[in-house]
């Protein structure tokens, strides 16, 4: 997994319960890295440690944690690393949606060992599409809903998301019907 | 494929994948745009000279159509005239006389996308600009996470050399604790010692290793067993493994003497003083040794030196009693003969020379108790009797022994106790008595004129116990500051000079602080040189229950008036607290005038009490005035007069009866009676209002044997009062030497003696001098506890009286003598 999920996950803990939790749920989850490297590799395993130390530790569920965790990211993570670059990638949520696949096939030409997730879209309209999300990584679905309702709020546009399809279910992959209120609109 | 297969694009498609292409012509003058680059440059339009639109920066070549139709290999880089942006391409042939520029905007900003208006939607897919920027994006957050790294590093850094400063600086100090631990270890003059959980030796000092006769070094790893002589050597392990196992100290943390073991095998005494090292990884413990060879030795010496003083005290004592008794078996024979030839038919002269010989030997035999009393309680074997008695009978019994002496010199005797004070307490009545009589005695000598009074108040109360404090006033000559602290010593007197004229052996005080200091209290001394003294001393006594003597049983005269006149405080309050007890309303005034202010002033009264003298008094004058007023003719008096007092002219007729000071309860009462009828109070004592000097000489042989001196003289003064005289043996031996001398009617006999007791003496006079040949024996006892009179009968004594002693028991019991005797 990508080194900045992992300092994602360390920002929003260290923002909400200060540093010392977090090194306590470092050592529950018996992971020693002073700190994460943004482009670097680590294990799924050690995200997957981390995520269940901080439920633990916190007393959330972890589906929950992975939302809100979801929704840092977007507004917090991507746009301080990736701010500019994101502001490109579209002025609207359609649009920034449209290029989520693109972007992550930049990243799998960039970082190919990272193995980033795929994203399309498909029956695009005024008001929502389908997003298909697609990963080897098993359990990052309420992640993903936790994205786009950050994007959601980046972009100031509510937005109403309803899994269509889910893999825990049996399903070959995530389907989101993603539909929003267009701001001139809203 | 060859070039005639190439794929025609459609307009479309081209501006698709070129979005930023560049035409012109011959004359450089710009025929096509891209969308991409129009929306970049809204102003370029066809017919715009490229050298207007752009600069070349590279390659350097000129800029002309022929030039830049022959650079076709060179990479382009042209930047706007604005210089907002370069674009980064190559030049392709597009008609024979056109060139076309194919490229995109060189950007290495991600913000620049949106700087220029432009979006991601701009570029073609192929363009390799996008992936450039977020390639760099990344590589910015790969140095962002190598700042904070090197960030955190740095900290961590910062707080390593900050630690290593602080351990730095603890380092430092352990090394100087160290030095000075090693320093006290080195230089230290006791033997210290460590061991480890094991017993074995981890350091000792020098001076251990001296103590122990080890040359240095040889003890360490040794176990400690080795410096302790057996049993100690055995339990050793045991102490430790059970400190280790409960964490019980046993001796650890304190201190105690202990034997250790020489090198050469010889015993060393020593003080140990064992401790456990806290925060040690480890069990460890210290042993701090002292060689206490010298002071064992000193305190030897001084325990021998000790006994040798107390055995010559003993010897002191013992030879004290010894001679006591020795002179007092002559002296008794001589007072017992003298006693005798006084009953035989003597001139005047004769008569004067013996009662001298018998004054002298009772005076000398006084001087002989106080030292044989004194000797007891300085050995240790005076032991206090406890039992409960009358407070207030006590105390006027006292006053009784020095009322005779205060007479011959006019002083005024009195005694007063306080409110809240017990009337029954539990001490020794006798030993108090023998206190207070001294301190009267002792007033009485030392005070020419004034005023001798005894007072007792009550200190602070615990449940039973109370705290009586006891003091004795005077009038008289005082002592100097100087001579307070002598005062106390045995055989001493304020001034040598004193014994010669006052008398005394000078042992009163030293035995009255003993005995005060047997019954936890303490005895002081304020003085004014010619102004007086107070002697005054506390006692912790036990209360008890039980009535007291003169408390009210009833008010019979409730509502009736009393007149006191009586310029002495005490009395005047004494006499004041008495008749109000008794229902009476008093008027209490200190002079004549003042009296007969009352009377005018239409006061009435039916009764008075006036005093005969006094300052500002004569009361005789005042009965003189009283009868020339017609309200005050028939008012009934009792006149208050000195013990002194006797009886020369006829009384003026309204005086009903004389009340002799000192003052008591009991004579209160009957004086009252006299005033207002109803003889018949209940007081346990009611003690005749003038002395008793007229009973009959009655010829019984009376032998008082009784131990203490001023039981002596109690007993004695109330049998003198009764009209008998009587010889005193003060134990067994010398009652039984008595009887052997003379024969005797009746013994009073005193049950606890010294070396022979009643009980027993008792016997051997039954045994020796059976039936009619032996005396009548009455036992006089403090102890009144059940089963003493039974004890007493069997013994073989006739009667038993309590003490305090009751006079008109001890008459009852002299009367059936009497008639036995007849």
């Amino acid at each position: 997994m990508y080194g900045m999920v992992n300092r994602a996950l360390e920002d929003m803990v260290t923002e909400q319960f200060g540093e010392d939790t977090w090194e306590r749920i470092k050592a529950a989850a018996g992971v020693d890295v002073e700190v994460f490297i943004t482009n670097e590799g680590y294990p799924d395993e050690l995200t997957y440690r981390l995520a269940a130390a901080a439920s633990t530790l916190l007393g959330q569920p972890v589906p929950v944690l992975l939302e809100a965790f979801g929704m840092h990211w977007v507004l917090k993570t991507a746009r301080e690393g990736y701010g500019d670059l994101m502001d490109a990638h579209g002025s609207t949520l359609p649009e920034f949606l449209l290029n989520l696949p693109n972007f992550h096939t930049r990243v799998s030409l960039i970082f190919p060992y990272l193995e980033p997730p795929r994203f399309a879209c498909s029956d695009v309209s005024a008001q929502s599409l389908r997003l298909h999300y697609y990963s080897h990584r098993a359990g990052l679905t309420p992640f993903v809903r936790g994205l786009l309702q950050g994007l959601g709020q980046m972009f100031a546009t509510p937005i109403t998301i309803e899994q269509e399809a889910d893999r825990a279910t049996g399903a070959d992959h995530d389907i989101f019907h993603v539909s929003w209120i267009p701001p001139a609109t809203a | 494929m060859s070039d005639d297969s190439a794929p025609t694009l459609s307009a479309a498609a081209f501006a698709t994948i070129f979005p930023f292409h560049l035409a012109f012509d011959r004359h450089l003058a710009i025929t096509r745009i891209g969308a991409s680059l129009q929306r970049l440059c809204p102003h370029w339009r066809p017919g715009l000279r490229l050298d207007q639109a752009v600069r070349l920066e590279r390659p350097r070549i000129d800029l002309n159509f022929e030039t830049l139709a022959a650079s076709q290999h060179l990479l382009f880089v042209l930047a706007d005239s604005e210089q907002r942006f370069r674009l980064r391409g190559q030049l392709v042939p597009l008609e024979p006389d056109e060139l076309l520029f194919l490229g995109s905007p060189w950007l290495t900003e991600p913000g620049a996308i949106k700087a220029l208006g432009l979006s991601i939607d701009d570029f073609a897919l192929h363009d390799p600009v996008i992936d450039l920027l977020q390639l760099l994006q990344s590589q910015r957050a790969a140095v962002a996470d190598l700042r904070k790294l090197t960030d955190k590093l740095s900290r961590q850094q910062q707080a390593l050399r900050d630690a290593n400063a602080r351990l730095a600086e603890q380092y430092s100090a352990l090394e100087q604790a160290q030095a000075l631990s090693h320093s006290i270890l080195e230089t230290a003059v006791d033997g210290i010692i460590v061991i480890d959980e094991t017993g074995a030796i981890e350091s000792v000092n020098p001076a251990a290793e001296h103590l122990f006769g080890y040359p240095a070094g040889a003890l360490l790893g040794q176990n400690v067993r080795v410096l302790m002589p057996e049993p100690t050597r055995q339990a050793h392990d045991g102490y430790i493994a059970r400190y280790l196992r409960t964490g019980e100290p046993h001796i650890i943390g304190s201190g105690r003497e202990v034997t250790g073991l020489h090198r050469d095998g010889s015993p060393i005494p020593l003080y140990l003083s064992v401790g456990a090292v806290a925060g040690a990884d480890r069990p460890r413990f210290t042993g701090i040794l002292h060689d206490v060879s010298e002071r064992q030795e000193a305190a030897r010496a001084l325990q021998q030196a000790k006994d040798i003083a107390e055995a010559a005290n003993r010897a002191k004592s013992e030879f004290l009693a010894n001679m006591s008794h020795e002179i007092r078996t002559p002296m008794n024979a001589v007072i017992g003969m003298t006693g005798l030839l006084l009953d035989t038919p003597l001139n005047p002269e004769q008569q004067d020379f013996v009662e001298t010989i018998r004054l002298s030997g009772n005076t000398l035999l006084t001087l002989i108790n106080d030292i044989l009393d004194f000797s007891k309680i300085e050995s240790g074997r005076l032991e206090l009797e406890y039992a409960p008695f009358d407070l207030r009978a006590c105390l006027e019994d006292a006053l009784d022994l020095v009322t005779p002496a205060a007479a011959t010199k006019n002083l005024e005797l009195a005694y007063w106790m306080g409110t809240g004070v017990p009337a029954r307490i539990v001490t020794d009545m006798t030993r108090l008595r023998q206190v207070l009589v001294n301190l009267l005695s002792n007033a009485v000598k030392f005070t020419p004129t004034g005023e001798v009074r005894a007072t007792v108040s009550a200190g602070p109360r615990d449940g039973l116990r109370c705290e009586l404090r006891f003091a004795v006033t005077d009038t008289g000559i005082g002592i100097p500051a100087d001579r307070i602290e002598r005062l106390f010593q045995p055989f001493s007197q304020a001034d040598s000079s004193i014994s010669r004229q006052y008398g005394g052996t000078g042992l009163g005080l030293a035995i009255s602080k003993r005995l005060i200091e047997l019954m936890s209290g303490s005895l002081t001394v304020s003085s004014t040189p010619g102004q007086g003294s107070t002697f005054s001393f506390s006692v912790l006594v036990s209360t008890t229950s039980g009535k007291a003597s003169g408390s009210a049983d009833s008010a019979p005269w409730t509502g009736q008036r009393l007149l006191v006149v009586e310029p002495h405080d005490i009395n005047r309050m004494t006499l004041t607290r008495q008749a109000t007890s008794r229902g009476l309303q008093v008027q209490a005034v200190t002079s004549a005038d003042d009296a007969l202010a009352l009377l005018q002033a239409g006061e009435r009264f039916e009764g008075a009490l006036i005093a005969l003298h006094g300052p500002n008094l004569d009361g005789r004058r005042l009965l003189e005035r009283l009868d020339a007023l017609p309200e005050a003719q028939q008012l009934p008096v009792v006149l208050l007069v000195p013990f002194s007092f006797r009886r020369q002219n006829p009384l003026p007729p309204q005086v009903r009866a004389l009340l002799v000071k000192p003052l008591k309860v009991a004579t209160i009462d009957r004086a009252l009676a006299q005033l207002f009828g109803g003889l018949a109070l209940s007081t346990p004592t009611p003690a005749p209002i003038e002395p008793d000097d007229s009973a009959p000489h009655a010829p019984l042989r009376i032998l008082l044997a009784e131990d203490n001196v001023v039981n002596q003289r109690v007993a004695l003064k109330i049998l003198e009062r009764l009209g008998y005289r009587a010889e005193v043996a003060s134990n067994g031996f010398e009652t039984l030497e008595a009887l052997a001398r003379q024969p005797f009617d009746l013994v009073l006999m005193d049950v606890q003696m010294p070396e022979l007791d009643g009980l027993e003496t008792t016997r051997r006079i039954r045994t020796r001098w059976p039936g009619a040949q032996g005396p009548i024996i009455i036992a006089m006892t403090a102890n009144a506890m059940r089963g003493d009179r039974e004890r007493c009968l069997n013994a073989g004594m006739d009667g038993y009286i309590a003490k305090p002693i009751d006079r008109e028991e001890l008459r009852s019991a002299l009367r059936t003598a009497g008639r036995r005797g007849s």
